[in-house]
C-alpha cells in the first residue's frame, strides 16, 4: 500500500478527487446539479432515440437466424424505398395520436387538470421503487411535485428536474405518502411506498379503522384532503386487508392498474403542483 | 501509427463504449431483464478496462464512468464520481499485468459485488429504507449476478482492443 501512495498514480488520484469535490461542493452549492444538467443535455436526446426502439424490434432480431436476418434487411430496403416518400412522418403522427387520444380521454375522466405528455426515457436499474426519467424538464414547465400519471392512474410524482428531463419517484417509493380513499364506502387513508410491498407490485393503504368495509376489489383513489394531488386520481385496486401490528389499525396491500415497471409513455399534470417532496430537492 | 496515436484512439475507444454502456444501461428496452434485473454495465465496463489498462487512464475513465453512473442513478450526485475513480486506480495498480482470464474474473467480479453492496448501502440504507436485507437478496443480487455473467463478454472485447491496439517497435500488433 506505501508503495501505491508513494506512486505518480496516487498524486494524479488525489489531484482528480480534490477537483472532483470542489465540482461537486460548488455545483450543490449553486442550489443545482450543474454537472448533471450539462450531461443531461447531451445524454438526453440519445437516451430519447434509444428508447424509441420497441420491445417488439428487439425481440424480433434476436430471435432470428442470420440468412433470416439478411433476407429480412433486403425486404426491408426495398420497402423503405418504395415508400420513403409516404412514411416521412406517419410513425411519429401515429404515437402523436395515441398520446393524443390518450389525454384526451384522461381529460374526458378529469377535465380540470392541464397535461403535458412525456416518454419514458430511462430507467435507474437499481433502483427499488421503479423510478424513471422522463424526456421533459423545467424548459418545458415541469415542476418538482408535479402528479405524473397514464390513463389507469396515479403513478408518480416528479423528484427533481434537469433543463430538458426530469426524474419520477413512483408511487412505490417510500418517500411518497399519498392522501386516498374509497368513492364507494367514504373511507379515507394514506397510500405509501413499502420496500416489501413493492417488490410484489403492491403500495399500503394504511390508517384504515377497525370497522373498515373496505376488501379485497374495492378501488382507492386520491383524496385530495393533503393539497399534494388532485382529487380523484385513481390508484388502485385493493388486494386483500390485515391487521397492523398493533392491532389498531388497519392496512390494505393496494395494486396499481398501471404496470409501473413496464409503462413507456406518461402524462405531466402540470397545472397542480404538490409540496410533498420540494423539501428533499431544497436540501440537495 | 505512434505510440501517442494508438493511445489516443485506444481511449477513445474506451470512452465511446462507456458511453454506450451508459445508453444500454438506462435505456428501458435495449437490454433483456433476467428475473427483472438489469446489469450495470458502466461499472463492469470500466472494471474490466482498469484490470487491462495500467497508468493514470483508469482514473479518468473511472471518473467518467462515475459520473455516468451518478447521472443515470439521479439521486446523489458525486457518490460514484469519488469511488470509481478510487476503485479503479486500485485495481489497475495493484492488479498483475500478465493476468489470467480466471483471475480477471474472480477479481472483476469481487469488484463488482464491492460497488453494487457500495450503492446499496449508500443508497438504499443510508437513505433510511425499509427492508434492507430482503432488497438486497431479491432486488441487488440478482443485478450482482447478472453484471457478472456480463464480464467475460466485456473482457474478451476489451483484451481485443487493448492486444489490437499495443504499439510495439516499429510493428503494431
Amino acid at each position: 500500500m506505501r508503495v501505491f501512495f508513494r506512486s505518480n498514480t496516487f498524486k494524479i488520484l488525489f489531484i482528480v478527487l480534490v477537483v472532483m469535490s470542489s465540482i461537486i461542493i460548488l455545483s450543490k452549492n449553486l442550489g443545482y446539479y450543474s454537472v448533471a444538467n450539462v450531461f443531461g443535455l447531451i445524454g438526453t436526446p440519445m437516451l430519447e432515440t434509444a428508447s424509441e426502439l420497441t420491445d417488439e424490434q428487439i425481440e424480433m432480431f434476436s430471435s432470428m437466424s442470420r440468412e433470416e436476418l439478411e433476407e429480412y434487411c433486403a425486404q426491408i430496403l426495398e420497402e423503405n424505398t418504395s415508400l420513403r416518400g409516404n412514411l416521412v412522418s406517419y410513425y411519429e403522427i401515429q404515437n402523436e395520436n395515441e398520446l393524443y387520444e390518450e389525454a384526451l380521454e384522461i381529460e374526458k375522466q378529469e377535465p380540470e387538470l392541464n397535461l403535458m405528455p412525456a416518454t419514458i426515457i430511462a430507467r435507474d436499474p437499481s433502483d427499488v421503487f421503479d423510478g424513471f426519467t422522463i424526456n421533459i424538464g423545467y424548459l418545458d414547465g415541469i415542476e418538482v411535485g408535479d402528479c405524473v400519471i397514464t390513463s389507469n392512474g396515479i403513478i408518480g410524482v416528479v423528484s427533481s428536474t434537469n433543463a430538458i428531463s426530469a426524474s419520477v419517484s413512483s408511487i412505490f417509493s417510500e418517500d411518497l405518502s399519498i392522501g386516498a380513499n374509497s368513492k364507494e364506502f367514504t373511507e379515507n387513508g394514506v397510500v405509501s411506498g413499502d420496500a416489501q410491498a413493492s417488490l410484489s407490485g403492491y403500495v399500503l393503504l394504511e390508517y384504515l379503522t377497525k370497522n373498515t368495509q373496505i376488501t379485497a376489489g374495492t378501488i382507492i383513489s386520491t383524496s385530495g384532503v393533503s393539497g399534494n394531488f388532485p382529487e380523484g386520481l385513481i390508484i388502485g385496486e385493493v388486494v386483500s386487508v390485515q391487521p397492523s401490528t398493533d392491532n389498531s389499525t388497519y392496512f390494505a396491500y393496494v395494486e396499481p392498474y398501471e404496470d409501473i415497471e413496464n409503462v413507456k409513455s406518461v402524462f405531466v399534470v402540470t397545472s397542480f403542483t404538490a409540496e410533498i417532496l420540494v423539501e428533499d430537492e431544497d436540501d440537495e | 501509427m505512434n505510440r501517442k496515436t494508438n493511445n489516443l484512439v485506444k481511449h477513445y475507444f474506451y470512452a465511446i463504449e462507456i458511453f454506450i454502456m451508459y445508453f444500454l444501461q438506462s435505456s428501458p428496452n435495449l437490454i433483456l431483464k433476467i428475473f427483472a434485473a438489469s446489469p450495470m454495465l458502466i461499472c463492469a465496463t470500466v472494471i474490466i478496462i482498469s484490470i487491462i489498462e495500467k497508468g493514470s487512464s483508469p482514473i479518468f475513465l473511472g471518473l467518467f464512468a462515475g459520473i455516468l453512473m451518478d447521472i443515470s442513478f439521479g439521486k446523489y450526485f458525486g457518490l460514484f464520481s469519488l469511488i470509481m475513480p478510487i476503485l479503479c486506480s486500485l485495481i489497475s495498480f495493484f492488479i498483475n499485468s500478465e493476468i489470467t482470464i480466471f483471475k480477471a474474473m474472480r477479481f472483476s467480479s469481487v469488484s463488482v459485488f464491492l460497488v453494487i453492496i457500495l450503492d446499496w448501502l449508500f443508497r438504499y440504507c443510508l437513505a433510511g429504507y425499509s427492508a434492507i436485507f430482503l432488497v438486497f437478496i431479491d432486488k441487488y443480487l440478482p443485478i450482482c449476478f447478472y453484471t457478472i455473467l456480463c464480464l467475460p463478454i466485456l473482457y474478451l472485447l476489451n483484451l481485443g482492443v487493448f492486444l489490437g491496439m499495443r504499439y510495439t517497435k516499429g510493428v503494431q500488433n
